[in-house]
């Protein structure tokens, strides 16, 4: 039993970092309608300042992060700028190339300015334990599973209650009336792309703790897409509750049966859902008429 | 200015190459494509074969994503089916290549029709999601396989078409030229009558071309099938020529390079595929003798900067480009074309 | 105006059609509330009724796209009710759609063309090959019998521009080329004169007056304008709230108590 529970709470963390990266892929999507394919990759750069200005420069780890997480919302913020914005009218598969494009500019001069070796983010409470009855919780995962929960409940109340949330929801919703009421759709847009930074460096930096963070964790990254699909494109409770659930669930599947068959199961996970029920669990349906 | 073109019969308006004017283009072109192997190195010419390759791959993909409307990321897994099954045709059951090829093309295409259940249901983005997971799950499946030969991959005897072994760069050339212009013009034909119709009626409205008599489930049934045919066709020329397969051929990266060849060439036409083949797979190429030796930092961090420098003029095009070569080409056409006016008057 | 278009036509039979009790929801909202009602063949119904009354929908639930939840709609005696859309097509019924739909980015011959699809059956395997003989020829007789469409709405100096660069007024005169191509034993017209200049307005109604008179095509009219519904139709239904509140003669119609409150409301202006 005590070997289910385990494998559980390690399967919360890593559920937990897929939330995180879900929850960037929904606010753009919610947003604009486009599936950043770069989200991974931000979270890795992200991930790799933070780890370069704490370890190599000596910052203390709270000024390193804070540093990367406004130079995170920048560098969306500047992205969304420069570049999405041009996109504006493209098909949005178009996009979609195009943000696959920038993460593999991301992933290139990453690669040439930070090396290629694994970096494994160090924070004050590294290496410390937590014993609840039979289950041991390190550190790293108590962490994890506290930024993923505050970073929820910051974003719930953000949509919920803020000016900008409720009219980046709007915008979500329909563009052209937002516009008419008065809402500033391109800044929208640039603060949506923003906040994908800044969730993105969260998560990147959660998975440098738990060290599983190197150049190419993009790709890695790109198993959050069942996440966000299970909990809906469009719903930002949803990601959390993708991310939780397929990471307990790769974590008990590659526990139980082998641990090469935990990728399968995100990819299995995405199809069924997909086809059973394809605006995921809290996601809204589309409707069309004539 | 162009002076009136006048078509004197349905007929000659359905006519693809129309008027001496084209005629003449033409025959320059074929003319061209001849000469190519006696002016271009070896090395460059083997790379032009790899492009040929891929401009079948992408023909497919154009007939899906830019005729049909459906987005597909799932493009290579059906190309590495197409291989796999002309390399298993050939090594375990003795086929020739010609079979062996058409047999990899049927079993994409057996596949491609399985993928195109659940795009009868999904759109956009979800359809898109679908086909990555559905590539994941194939390659997945592949590197379990022992048949399959796992992460390394199998070998490819060497290739024979009526007893001429293909065992030369020049031969594989013109072998590759043929395939890419019978499927082009294949192609082109299908788009400009009624099944080519009915795709971009679907991609255009698709509950009016319901309403109008076109059965939705058959026709996007068929633009997977033909698309996946096109992918493992190209698949099991990929085997016949390069050798030998492995599972990273045929990555989600892949799929990518091959869907910004479509955009960087031209949505929806096929020119515009066989160009955006060719500007993609030589670029790397052209980065590369551009550079070497040039920079230490440059040839240590090579790979990176290869990644970074894909990755920038992938989003440049898009960005400036959206319309691809051939929108370029129609816009200078139709420049020139008004001139001296600045439009075409009424 | 008889072109060969036309003359084709008439020697193709006629066929009535009947809806009965449609109901239509959607979740919690009734959008059809068991309507009923029967065109002859060769008729002109016309329904009205105020925006968001169903009128839409009851084409929509003909046309096959909405599944009634109950009721049936029966087309020359044959009962289309829930056949997928491209197999009512098929059986002949054509429609022009209240918003544009058509196919933006092929021209108005190709959209025109795609009327003829269910007609013209082609096969994959013969159109990669273009020349194969009996595929050419019937493409050619198809494009004969579209060019003849577009004569006969004045559209053929149109006919290689994309239609997505047409003006309102053409891009609906080219959906109703497309709704004719079909060889249609009914016609679903959606406002087809919605947005139009007088002008425009008085040539559309000349070619659903043509089309009518010389090829007997059964035509069910949702129109807000009513001058042309009282000019045009045989009969006249009004529908409110998914109901049908009233039946009859145009003229009488017009003046009729309980339509002059559903579109007038309580304050007993007249029409």
């Amino acid at each position: 039993m005590s070997f289910f529970f385990q494998l559980a709470i390690s399967g919360l963390a890593i559920g937990c970092v897929y939330a995180l990266i879900a929850l960037g892929f929904v606010i753009v999507f919610k947003s604009t309608g486009v599936l950043n394919f770069a989200q991974g990759d931000m979270m890795m750069v992200g991930a790799f300042m933070t780890y370069t200005l704490s370890s190599s420069r000596g910052w203390p780890f709270g000024a390193a992060l804070a540093a990367t997480l406004i130079g995170s919302f920048l560098f969306g913020f500047v992205v969304e700028r420069l570049v999405l914005r041009r996109m504006v009218g493209q098909p949005v598969f178009s996009v979609i190339i195009v943000t696959i494009g920038l993460g593999w500019l991301l992933r290139g001069v990453a690669g040439m300015a930070f090396g290629h070796s694994e970096a494994r983010i160090v924070f004050p409470f590294s290496g410390d334990s937590v014993t609840i009855g039979s289950v041991t919780l390190s550190a790293e995962n108590v962490a994890t599973i506290a930024v993923t929960a505050v970073a929820f409940i910051a974003f719930f109340i953000f949509f919920r209650r803020s000016r900008w949330g409720v009219a980046m929801r709007a915008t979500a919703s329909n563009q052209d009336v937002a516009q008419l009421m008065g809402i500033n759709v391109n800044r929208i847009t640039a603060i949506a792309w923003g906040l994908a930074g800044v969730l993105g460096t969260l998560a990147g930096v959660v998975l440098g703790m738990l060290g599983f963070l190197f150049i190419h964790v993009g790709d890695t990254a790109l198993r959050a897409f069942p996440a966000a699909v299970l909990g809906g494109l469009d719903a930002t409770g949803g990601a959390v509750v993708g991310g939780a659930l397929l990471g307990i669930a790769e974590t008990l599947f590659g526990g139980y049966f082998g641990g090469s068959y935990r990728e399968l199961m995100a990819w299995i996970l995405l199809i069924v859902v997909l086809l059973v029920r394809p605006f995921g669990l809290f996601g809204s349906k589309d409707i069309e008429r004539v | 200015m162009r002076t009136a073109h006048y078509k004197v019969s349905y007929l000659k308006d359905a006519a693809l190459f129309d008027g001496a004017f084209t005629r003449f283009w033409l025959g320059v072109l074929i003319v061209g494509v001849v000469l190519v192997p006696m002016m271009v190195p070896e090395f460059q010419l083997h790379i032009l074969n790899q492009a040929l390759v891929a401009a079948v791959a992408v023909i497919g993909l154009n007939l899906l994503i830019g005729n049909t409307g459906l987005i597909s990321l799932g493009h290579a897994a059906f190309m590495s089916i197409g291989a796999y099954s002309t390399v298993l045709l050939t090594t375990e059951l003795g086929a020739p290549y010609l079979v062996a090829v058409s047999g990899g093309a049927a079993m994409a295409s057996a596949f491609g029709i399985v993928v195109s259940l659940p795009a009868l249901r999904l759109k956009g983005l979800y359809l898109a999601l679908v086909t990555m997971g559905f590539a994941f799950v194939v390659d997945f499946a592949i590197r379990r396989s022992d048949l399959l030969g796992r992460d390394n991959g199998l070998a490819m005897p060497m290739p024979s078409i009526a007893m001429t072994p293909l065992d030369s760069t020049r031969r594989w050339y013109f072998v590759l030229v043929v395939v890419v212009a019978v499927v082009a013009i294949g192609v082109k034909n299908l788009m400009r009558r009624g099944t080519g119709r009915a795709l971009a009626a679907i991609r255009d409205r698709d509950i009016a071309a319901s309403i109008s008599g076109v059965s939705l489930t058959h026709y996007k049934m068929l633009s997977f099938a033909l698309s996946s045919a096109l992918a493992g066709l190209a698949g099991g020329l990929y085997a016949g020529l390069i050798g030998f397969i492995n599972p990273a051929h045929f990555s989600l990266l892949l799929s990518v390079e091959f869907i910004a060849m479509i955009i960087i060439g031209g949505l929806g036409t096929v020119l515009g595929s066989i160009l955006g083949a060719l500007f993609l797979t030589f670029l790397p190429e052209i980065i590369r003798s551009l550079l070497e030796g040039r920079s230490a930092f440059l040839d240590e961090g090579f790979d990176d900067f290869r990644t970074a420098l894909f990755g920038l003029i992938i989003v440049a095009v898009l960005v400036w480009e959206p319309d691809g070569f051939v929108g370029r080409w129609r816009d200078t056409k139709s420049y020139f074309r008004a001139w001296p006016y600045r439009r075409v008057p009424e | 105006m008889t072109t060969d278009y036309m003359y084709r036509k008439r020697q193709a039979g006629q066929k009535g059609l009947v809806v009965r009790d449609l109901t239509l929801q959607f979740g919690g909202v009734r959008a059809l509330d068991g309507v009923s009602f029967e065109v002859e063949p060769g008729e002109l119904l016309s329904i009205i009724g105020p925006n968001g009354a169903g009128k839409s929908s009851v084409l929509n639930c003909i046309s096959g796209f909405y599944r009634p939840q109950s009721g049936s709609v029966v087309l020359g005696g044959h009962e289309i009710t829930g056949m997928k859309p491209h197999r009512i097509a098929g059986q002949g019924v054509g429609r022009v759609f209240q918003n544009v739909e058509l196919f933006s980015h092929l021209t108005v011959l190709e959209n025109v063309m795609l009327g003829r699809h269910h007609l013209l059956r082609p096969r994959w395997f013969s159109d990669l090959l273009y020349f194969a003989p009996r595929g050419l020829r019937r493409e050619l007789e198809h494009r004969k019998v579209a060019e003849e469409i577009l004569d006969f709405i004045e559209i053929e100096r149109y006919r290689d521009v994309p239609v997505g660069q047409l003006s309102y007024g053409v891009q609906k005169r080219v959906e109703l080329g497309r709704a004719l191509a079909m060889d249609p034993s009914v016609l679903l017209l959606d406002e087809p004169v919605g947005g139009m200049n007088q002008e425009e307005t008085e040539d559309m109604v000349r070619y659903i007056l043509d089309v009518k008179e010389q090829l007997g095509v059964t035509t069910i009219l949702i129109e807000h304008h009513m001058g042309v519904v009282v000019d045009i139709s045989d009969r006249v239904v009004v529908v409110d709230f998914g109901r049908k509140v009233a039946e009859g003669d145009p003229r009488e119609i017009a003046n009729h108590p309980e339509v002059q409150r559903v579109y007038l409301g309580e304050s007993g202006v007249t029409l």
